[in-house]
């Protein structure tokens, strides 16, 4: 019996235990449905510690302006060995802030999708590598754009656990602070 | 509605609470005083700071840990459309359940607990200036003061919009 309970305990479940003499037992054991585990990395953006799940990506990068070249009005890619990249600043994605007036110096997460395309997601900074344990949105909150689940830190506080994918698939692209023409670097 | 009688208020030590009576969780949100059926409340919490969601309704004032949990927290003040200030860590957050869903409700301060006869609840009025009475289910009024009955599923967030 004690073995049960240490190892429903181990796995963050309860057991209850009712029972009425000459009558019966009921044993309750209640798992958590969301034991997944994520290697993520964790990052700062506009003062929000956020979670980018490990996988997704395959470098980091730090933003030199000879680099950054203008797309279109508003968009802008940044140079990775001889290939253009799409840049994404997740600060203004997420609705944070506007988009700056300059990227260079700052640092960003080259992400590669399933199907070869790639995009550089700006953070304001990398803390560190981290596990966490994935805690669902969808049950207590429902669907964010852009948002895979949440995670609690360290220190309880939340931080949410972004989808590289479907940040990208929806995102503006917007890095110009206003929709001018913007010089080549 | 020309029978305007004050509610009888019965102590939660009162040993005469009536079946007919319901229990109600008052709470202030500046000036104004709402209450929510007690039945309906987990527990009160003092304030912590919210992880803000992306692109949620200004109502939406975030995420924050229930002890494991991600619990959404709403601005009440905002989500009724009230002109208060800003939260302060004075603030104090109501863990109501409703259905399957648990939600938390910033508000300024929990009052009192009141035990009124379901039958004194009047309904609300039909003035629709400031279109906050659609979160009212009905009035109560204590000792000259007017409490409205908050409609709490009018209140939450809704539920899982469509996806893009």
């Amino acid at each position: 019996m004690d073995v049960v309970k240490s190892s429903i305990s181990g796995l963050g479940g309860r057991i209850h235990i009712t029972s009425t003499p000459g009558h019966g037992t009921c044993f309750s054991i209640s798992l958590p449905l969301t034991l997944a585990v994520l290697d993520g990395m964790v990052v700062q953006i506009e003062k929000e510690t956020m979670v980018v799940p490990l996988n997704a990506i395959a470098e980091t990068l730090t933003l030199r302006s000879g680099e950054i070249r203008a797309l279109g009005p508003t968009t802008q890619v940044v140079l990775v060995r001889d290939t253009f990249v799409p840049l994404l600043d997740l600060g203004a994605e997420l609705g944070y802030r506007q988009p700056k007036t300059d990227y260079s110096g700052s640092v960003a997460l080259l992400i590669t999708q399933e199907d070869g395309s790639r995009a550089a997601l700006i953070v304001d900074n990398i803390d560190d590598q981290r596990q966490v344990v994935i805690k669902g949105l969808q049950d207590s909150y429902g669907h964010v754009p852009g948002v895979a689940a949440a995670t609690i830190l360290g220190d309880g506080q939340i931080a949410l656990i972004l989808d590289p994918a479907d940040l990208i698939v929806n995102a503006s692209g917007n890095t110009a602070p206003n929709p001018t023409l913007r010089k080549v670097g | 509605m020309d029978n305007m009688e004050n509610a009888s208020i019965n102590t939660i030590q009162d040993e005469r609470v009536d079946q007919s009576d319901i229990e109600l969780l008052s709470f202030r949100i500046g000036d104004h005083e709402y209450s929510v059926n007690i039945m309906s409340v987990r527990e009160i919490r003092g304030w912590t700071r919210a992880t803000s969601l992306p692109h949620a309704p200004r109502y939406v004032h975030g995420v924050i840990n229930l002890r494991g949990t991600v619990l959404p927290v709403v601005d009440l003040a905002k989500r009724l459309g009230l002109d208060t200030d800003e939260p302060s860590e004075r603030s104090v957050i109501i863990v109501i359940d409703y259905e399957d869903r648990t939600v938390g409700v910033r508000v300024d301060a929990v009052s009192d607990i009141l035990s009124v006869a379901v039958n004194t609840m009047q309904p609300p009025p039909e003035m629709l200036s400031d279109g906050s009475e659609k979160f009212v289910q009905g009035l109560i009024v204590i000792d000259d003061r007017m409490v409205r009955v908050l409609d709490i599923e009018t209140v939450l967030p809704p539920e899982d919009e469509a996806t893009a």
